[in-house]
């Protein structure tokens, strides 16, 4: 018999309970998961990205470090040219010879300009010569009295390239070259791709 | 009498095996808990690693001689010679920079290369996380920078 004041829980209230805690529990814990490995994601992509940066740095650090040995290898040759009076003894003449540009350096050789100046036009021509033989190198247009200015690029993985352009300074100059910029570019520019979506990440590391 | 015994007994048995199927959902709810912590400390220990390689990798980058050393090692424990020389900067759990019982390590080996025009300084930047006497990289970096002879 009922008692008066008494509560009476009936059968089934503490199932609807427990239903009830344990689908909370579990949507939370589906949620804090799915959180937390998204954020893995974007670490984990971040990381890659930053990786794959200084990857493309360090290899732009490598091609300085071949431009600066060019450079050092065409004023010896220079040197050596304007002293001998011909090319032939030089390094590189192999690859002088198969340039148009010879013949402008054949006749500074024999001209009658001063030693220096005659060194100072030949290390340009045989700067010039020798950077543009290297893959990947391209001189931008310029006059003849401006500074040698080159771009190379270098792959920075994820859809990006660095873009490095320096200038060759001039011979008997302390500073064989100076870099003028250093760019990170995204390969793929907006309206490339269909409906002009821009897609933002590739999920492709440089090798 | 009876029937309020029969009600009595049926509210215990089903307070049982509720109390049985809530640990036992319990158990797998926990489980889900703890994967979702140790993911999120794996993502934090991966952020923080890398903004600490790039610190160092940047200050590599800024070198103006070859001799020179990256701010950031200042204060880290030199060990090997000549041309490598080799760095490792200990920290604790929440990265502070400690000399005993870390939990984190900084190495970073300086690789000088000379050549006829410079020297090319390459440092390797790799970050572990130690635990229970086993080793486990959490991240890893090369930084260079080419210096020429004037």
């Amino acid at each position: 018999m009922k008692r008066k004041g008494s509560i009476h829980l009936s059968v089934g209230a503490s199932s609807i309970l427990m239903i009830f805690v344990v689908l909370c529990l579990t949507t939370f814990g589906v949620l804090s998961y799915v959180t937390a490995n998204a954020d893995a994601k974007i670490s984990t992509k971040n990381a890659e990205m930053v990786e794959n940066y200084y990857a493309g740095s360090t290899a732009a650090e490598k091609q300085l470090q071949q431009v600066d040995s060019t450079l050092l290898a065409a004023k010896a040759d220079a040197e050596l040219a304007v002293e001998n009076g011909n090319v032939d003894a030089t390094k590189y003449d192999a690859s002088y010879k198969s340039h148009d540009q010879i013949h402008s350096v054949v006749d500074i050789i024999n001209g009658t300009l001063p030693k220096e100046q005659k060194c100072k036009l030949v290390y340009r021509s045989f700067s010039e010569m020798l950077l543009t033989s290297i893959p990947g190198f391209s001189i931008d247009a310029g006059t003849d009295g401006e500074p040698l200015r080159f771009t190379y690029v270098t792959d920075a993985g994820s859809g990006h390239h660095l873009e490095t352009k320096f200038t060759v300074n001039p011979y008997g100059d302390s500073n064989r070259y100076t870099v003028t910029s250093k760019k990170l570019i995204n390969d793929q520019t907006v309206g490339e791709t269909s409906q002009g979506n821009l897609q933002l990440w590739q999920g492709n590391s440089a090798k | 009498m009876k029937h309020s015994g029969v009600q009595y007994n049926s509210f215990f048995i089903e307070i049982i095996l509720v109390i049985l199927f809530f640990s036992v959902s319990v158990a797998v709810t926990l489980q889900l808990f703890v994967a979702a912590n140790n993911r999120a400390q794996q993502s934090s220990d991966l952020s923080v690693a890398v903004i600490k390689a790039e610190n160092i990798a940047e200050q590599v980058k800024s070198l103006s001689t070859a001799d020179a050393l990256p701010k950031a090692l200042d204060t880290a424990k030199p060990s090997g010679s000549g041309d490598t020389p080799h760095y490792s900067i200990g920290y604790d759990k929440e990265w502070n920079e400690t000399e005993s019982d870390p939990r984190y390590v900084v190495d970073v080996t300086m690789n000088k290369a000379k050549s006829d025009g410079g020297t090319m300084v390459i440092a390797d930047i790799s970050i572990n996380r130690l635990h229970n006497s086993s080793t486990e990289s959490l991240y890893r970096l090369n930084s260079a920078k080419y210096l020429p002879n004037h």
